[in-house]
């Protein structure tokens, strides 16, 4: 492999850890917390493609059914766990980000009830494609371009529907928000359910190309926040540049370095970002 | 906004547009306003005056829903609507022109406005659209601006507009001269002065400025250490200068 086969290898990658993020940063943006349990709605999401795909299903209609099932599940776990919590306490912002993190933990252990620890992947479009002088595995590049798909289909949706915009609009300002007649409660129902939607989907297209398993969900949720923290909280642009860059960062360590390493990376890049840009690479300090 | 128009959602005809009722209100353990009472007629514009720290931007925030009531009754024309929250109040009726302005920064101006209009059907919004666009003609020209770049003066006015996309009945402008050159000022009194002439909509005026508001309001409230000191039509209160600055502390 040349060195620039394994930096288009990273950016690839990199479209994948977009998706992963933007259902995070979505709810971030409703929510004012990271969601803990993202990490999980992506293992569940392609664990229960592969189940489907044993079953004889194939992925893409796979794909179709655990994006609804996240859309519910993130739906029914927004208004019957984590809206109440909200509602009862003063402090419900560290609150509902432990109501997270407990959650993580329950769905991880259901998961491992059902599909139990061992990692999974589906063999499916398993030929290489040939570009030019560079090899890449069909599987990786039709995931790319379905993230890229779902990511477009997200920012269209953020910038030209009346929901999308009214949830952009509870981001940036809460109170303006409430001035326009805009209900918070169903915006982070709906928030939080795209976000569950999304990650499942993303759960999907990472099932194709590596092995995942219900205990992996705490270091998906760990690189999703790695990009956002990059790109700088709820800022959607700066995420793509964050995802590009673990994943470049991430598959060039593991070319240099060793598996180890590549396993580290993530972390490493968190430590170094809250240290030196703890406000994102691309956002302005906000006073 | 439109005169004539049949009155608003809920309406029984002959209440008054406002009505609040021995009100107290304020933020945790401090209390700002200690039972306000006041009414504001159909159509009627009042002031509310005081000095800083009185709790003007207060009795506005809890007649929007921003800030929860304590205790008192907020009855918008003959409806109860004490402790409704900020997007039940807008969809009641109640424009909110906040003292921060609060608009969506990374939004352009057009879909600012947009916003304003969520909860109005896309002919209403329509009209209003362009009345407001009529009122703030410079609006119209920087419609794909960020919000977040426009001047004080500018926000301001899309703030103004942002309100007026609710279809309010009620209209609550929190301090709008506020850091603003006089030039704008003008320009955003003339505009209200303008809808203030079309009628069909009650306007609550808070302002630091007595006398600029003075010129505008029907009958002013002036407030001291969350109480209502006095009140009366803007005329007797304007003449009588000496009373309202001491009160006003200034």
């Amino acid at each position: 492999m040349t060195y620039l086969q394994v930096v288009l290898n990273g950016i690839l990658l990199g479209g994948f850890y977009l998706l992963m993020a933007q259902g995070l940063n979505l709810v971030f943006g409703v929510m004012g917390i990271v969601n803990l349990a993202h990490g999980a709605f992506i293992v569940l999401g392609g664990l229960g493609v592969w189940s489907l795909h044993g079953a004889g299903v194939n992925p893409f209609l796979g794909l179709l059914v655990v994006t609804v099932a996240g859309a519910a599940l993130g739906a029914v776990v927004q208004w019957a766990v984590i809206e109440r919590i909200r509602g009862t306490a003063k402090q419900h912002e560290l609150l509902t980000l432990m109501a997270t993190f407990g959650l993580s933990y329950i769905l991880i252990n259901v998961g491992q009830q059902v599909w139990g620890s061992d990692f999974r992947t589906i063999p499916y479009l398993q030929s290489a494609v040939t570009v030019g002088p560079f090899r890449f595995s069909l599987s990786l590049l039709v995931g790319v371009a379905l993230a890229a798909a779902i990511t477009l289909g997200l920012a269209a949706w953020l910038t030209r529907t009346r929901s999308g915009k009214s949830l952009r609009a509870q981001a940036q300002n809460p109170l303006g928000a409430g001035a326009c007649g805009i209900n918070p409660r169903r915006l982070r129902l709906v928030g939080f359910s795209v976000g569950a939607a999304v990650a499942a989907a993303a759960g999907m297209l990472l099932v194709l190309t590596q092995p995942i398993a219900p205990q992996a969900a705490t270091s998906f949720t760990i690189v999703a926040f790695v990009v956002i923290a990059l790109g700088g909280l709820g800022n959607y642009k700066g995420a793509a540049l964050g995802a590009v860059l673990v994943g470049v960062v991430q598959t060039v360590a593991g070319y240099q370095l060793g598996a180890v390493i590549q396993a580290a990376a993530p972390y490493l890049m968190l430590i170094l970002v809250m240290l030196f840009r703890p406000e994102g690479l691309l956002s302005r300090k906000v006073s | 906004m439109t005169p004539g128009r049949p009155g608003p959602r809920g309406d029984d005809g002959n209440a008054p547009a406002l009505e609040v009722t021995d009100l107290h209100a304020g933020y945790g353990a401090l209390r700002v306003l200690h039972g306000v009472t006041m009414t504001v007629r159909r159509n009627e514009v009042v002031g509310v005056l005081g000095a800083n720290g009185a709790g003007k931007t207060t009795l506005l925030r809890a007649i929007a829903g921003v800030v929860r009531p304590q205790s008192g009754a907020v009855v918008l024309h003959g409806r109860t609507v004490t402790g409704l929250p900020d997007h039940a109040m807008t969809r009641a009726g109640v424009g909110h022109v906040p003292s921060g302005r609060e608009l969506f920064p990374q939004m352009s101006v057009e879909d600012n406005l947009a916003m304003g209009a969520i909860a109005v059907d896309a002919v209403r919004a329509a009209e209003l659209r362009t009345r407001v666009l009529d009122l703030f003609p410079a609006l119209g020209r920087m419609l794909e601006r960020r919000a977040g770049a426009l001047s004080g003066g500018e926000q301001q006015m899309l703030a103004f507009g942002r309100a007026l996309m609710t279809d309010p009945t009620l209209l609550l402008l929190d301090e709008p001269s506020t850091g603003l050159a006089p030039a704008i000022v003008a320009a955003l009194f003339d505009a209200l002065r303008q809808l203030i002439a079309e009628g069909g909509m009650s306007v609550i005026l808070v302002e630091q400025n007595a006398g600029l508001a003075l010129q505008v309001v029907e009958r002013a409230f002036v407030l001291r250490q969350g109480r209502i000191v006095l009140s009366g039509p803007a005329a007797e209160l304007g003449d009588d200068a000496d009373l309202v600055a001491a009160y006003l502390g200034a």
